[in-house]
């Protein structure tokens, strides 16, 4: 089966589509929502090579990364912090135990429910064999270990206060 | 970035670089290594605010010639 990327591309390639068709070409999406035609074409200077957070530091895959994924925390339209997956957070143990309250009824996109067990396997996934392999594990070794409370209540007990975890965490 | 756990899983890291799953807005369809990248809007994503975009597809290329052609 030839991919939509694949014919889009050789269409561009053989010039036979200006601007204005590029943005009108049927997407693959089933129609239905009076937007579902509505293609947004970006472009931008260099190629993310790979779409996992964790493998990567890159502004090429965040820029689209942050379209993919969400953070407990989020940065707003003014780069201030906002409640990402976790709306609320608490420094306990002089700062050496940070509990964030998750959000809840949060799907991923294949239907996989959101919720604490997601979030340690995230941070151990990084913290272990295959974070070492990419550049995003050294920003978290202040991380001494995830502890489940709940379903939606997750605990990051450090082993040393980290005053930046927060702006690290929010991408 | 908190991705699904189960779905590591079962497609294995290598197949999770090249086509991973999230809680964002936008979903992968397609990507092709710097061929392009095609993302469909994720209509059962946590937040609305998202939507003022408006746009059912983004489509994302970086290839120089690619990118000439659009702007062209």
């Amino acid at each position: 089966m030839t991919s939509y990327l694949a014919k889009f591309l050789r269409r561009i390639r053989r010039n036979s589509i200006p601007l204005v068709a590029a943005l009108a070409i049927p997407p693959v999406v089933a129609p239905g929502n009076a937007d579902a035609q509505t293609v947004l074409t970006v472009t931008q200077s260099r190629d993310p090579q790979n779409l996992d957070p964790i493998d990567t530091f890159r502004v090429a895959c965040s820029s689209v990364a942050s379209s993919i994924f969400d953070g407990l925390v989020l940065r707003n339209e003014d780069l201030e912090l906002a409640p990402g997956l976790a709306p609320s957070r608490e420094f306990l143990d002089d700062d050496t135990r940070i509990r964030f309250h998750l959000r809840e009824c949060v799907v991923f996109q294949n239907g996989e429910p959101f919720n604490a067990e997601a979030v340690r396997c995230k941070f151990q996934r990084l913290l272990r064999e295959v974070g070492t392999a990419g550049p995003q594990r050294a920003n978290y070794t202040s991380i001494e270990a995830i502890e489940v409370v709940d379903d939606y209540t997750v605990d990051f007990v450090m082993n040393q206060p980290d005053s930046v975890l927060i702006t690290k965490l929010s991408g | 970035m908190i991705v699904p756990p189960q779905d590591i899983e079962e497609v294995g890291e290598e197949t999770f670089d090249m086509h991973p799953v999230g809680a964002g807005p936008f979903q992968v369809v397609e990507y092709t290594p710097t061929a392009g990248l095609l993302l469909e809007r994720f209509d059962g994503c946590w937040s609305g605010s998202y939507w003022v975009v408006g746009c059912r597809s983004l489509l994302v290329f970086s290839q120089q010639r690619v990118r000439c052609c659009l702007v062209r």
